[in-house]
């Protein structure tokens, strides 16, 4: 069926030209399965072996996890438009490449979890789901961001939308909630707090808002993109918003995994979510240059 | 060489697997989740039980298994409670035991069937 592609299923021996190469169909999706597991590995191994989230596997309610999940397959399917795992994006539905990038989370956190006797037969079933789930998060959105990762180029598509101001709120949110995984899990937040006066914390929130200025600034001086804007036209604006969406991002992080609840008094929560939001603003800096 | 639009070039067998499994692998995890999601609270509470499988004797000594089980839908940290079996007793912390979560105690004694009783302490709910 040489002519196939319409059908609804491609041969293996199809030739297609990915990245200037010609190859049969089915060595390239293998090429970009590979490719998705070491970005899955790449971005997530740290935190399959950080025991606080083995431990928020156990504490995190049913509801709450399934929210985040689902959070995570809208996250990744923004992630798969602006990155992706495969090197040109040679089939039609980035939906069904959500879900392949998830089934991959799924196999790379399963594998790894099992190899390390984290979860084993013993274990209760529902438990052991609840720990692969949590962990598939991160996971699976190293796979939708392997190309950025692993090298490739960046792709920088955005079919979604070509506003460049909801493409910088995009990439914003996007680069905060994959950086902040690495450290909203983690109980040192709440060490750090814990040994910080209310001026160190103050501190903090304004080191925050000049480290995304000084990224921002950086980025700009390379291209005119802020001046294309209609709303988010000023780099001090632009820091603002950053920080304002990255104490957003921290906040939601820190409430689904038990660490904070927003409707507890202020000094309860602010105070570790302004500490998180210092790791999320760089990573929303970092997510509008690299992604 | 493909000489139609990339963009509507078909996933080869690997493609479909690799769907078909990634669809199957999310059902069987979300779903029962989703049913324990649905599932009335249950208050933190838990049951101590023998296992007579994995008892055995070991010189003149038998080493008795025993499960503890939160059988609540939530987890319970800092658990302390005291098991007795026959004449000895032991005091034993737990510092998290998720939703349905189980842990295994070898515990010595002269005999196999030597009654196990227990006592709960205290536990702290998250």
């Amino acid at each position: 069926m040489k002519s196939g592609s319409a059908a609804a299923m491609t041969p293996w021996s199809f030739k297609v030209r990915i990245g200037g190469i010609v190859q049969n169909a089915g060595t390239a999706e293998v090429y970009d399965l590979g490719r998705a597991l070491a970005g899955a590995l790449f971005v997530s191994l740290p935190l399959l072996f950080t025991e606080e989230m083995w431990n928020i596997a156990k504490t995190i309610g049913g509801t709450t996890l399934l929210l985040f999940f689902l959070g995570a397959v809208v996250i990744n399917r923004m992630l798969l438009s602006q990155s992706g795992y495969r090197r040109e994006r040679w089939q039609p539905s980035l939906w069904w490449d959500t879900i392949v990038v998830m089934g991959v989370g799924i196999v790379a956190s399963a594998a790894t979890l099992f190899v390390s006797g984290i979860i084993n037969a013993e274990l209760n079933t529902y438990l052991i789901g609840k720990t692969i789930l949590l962990e598939a998060i991160p996971t699976s959105m190293g796979a939708a961001v392997a190309l950025n990762q692993l090298g490739g180029g960046d792709r920088l598509q955005d079919e979604g939308t070509s506003n460049p101001d909801i493409r910088m709120l995009v990439g914003t949110v996007l680069g905060a909630y994959l950086f902040a995984f690495n450290v909203a899990p983690t109980a040192e937040t709440g060490t750090v707090v814990a040994g910080q006066a209310w001026w160190q914390v103050a501190l903090t929130s304004v080191l925050s808002v000049a480290i995304s200025y000084m990224v921002i600034a950086v980025a700009h001086a390379d291209d005119q993109e802020i001046e294309t804007r209609s709303i988010v036209s000023s780099e001090w604006f632009e820091a603002v918003l950053s920080y304002l969406v990255a104490f957003a991002v921290s906040l939601g992080f820190l409430w689904a995994f038990g660490y904070a609840d927003p409707f507890d008094r202020l000094d309860q929560w602010v105070p570790q979510t302004i500490v998180l939001a210092y790791a999320t603003t760089l990573g929303g800096a970092a997510g509008r240059l690299v992604l | 060489m493909s000489d139609v639009p990339t963009s509507i070039i078909r996933p080869t067998i690997v493609g479909w697997l690799a769907r078909g499994t990634s669809l199957l692998l999310l059902l069987m995890l979300l779903i029962p989740v989703l049913q324990k999601s649905l599932t009335h609270e249950r208050p933190i509470a838990f049951a101590v039980t023998r296992l007579p499988e994995r008892t055995a004797k070991v010189g003149t000594q038998w080493h008795v298994a025993v499960k503890i089980e939160n059988t609540g839908t939530r987890a319970a940290r800092d658990v302390d409670l005291t098991l007795s079996v026959g004449s000895q007793e032991i005091d034993i912390h737990i510092d998290l035991i998720g939703a349905s979560e189980e842990r295994t105690y070898i515990l010595t004694s002269g005999t196999r069937d030597a009654p196990i009783t227990w006592r709960l302490i205290k536990f702290e709910a998250p």
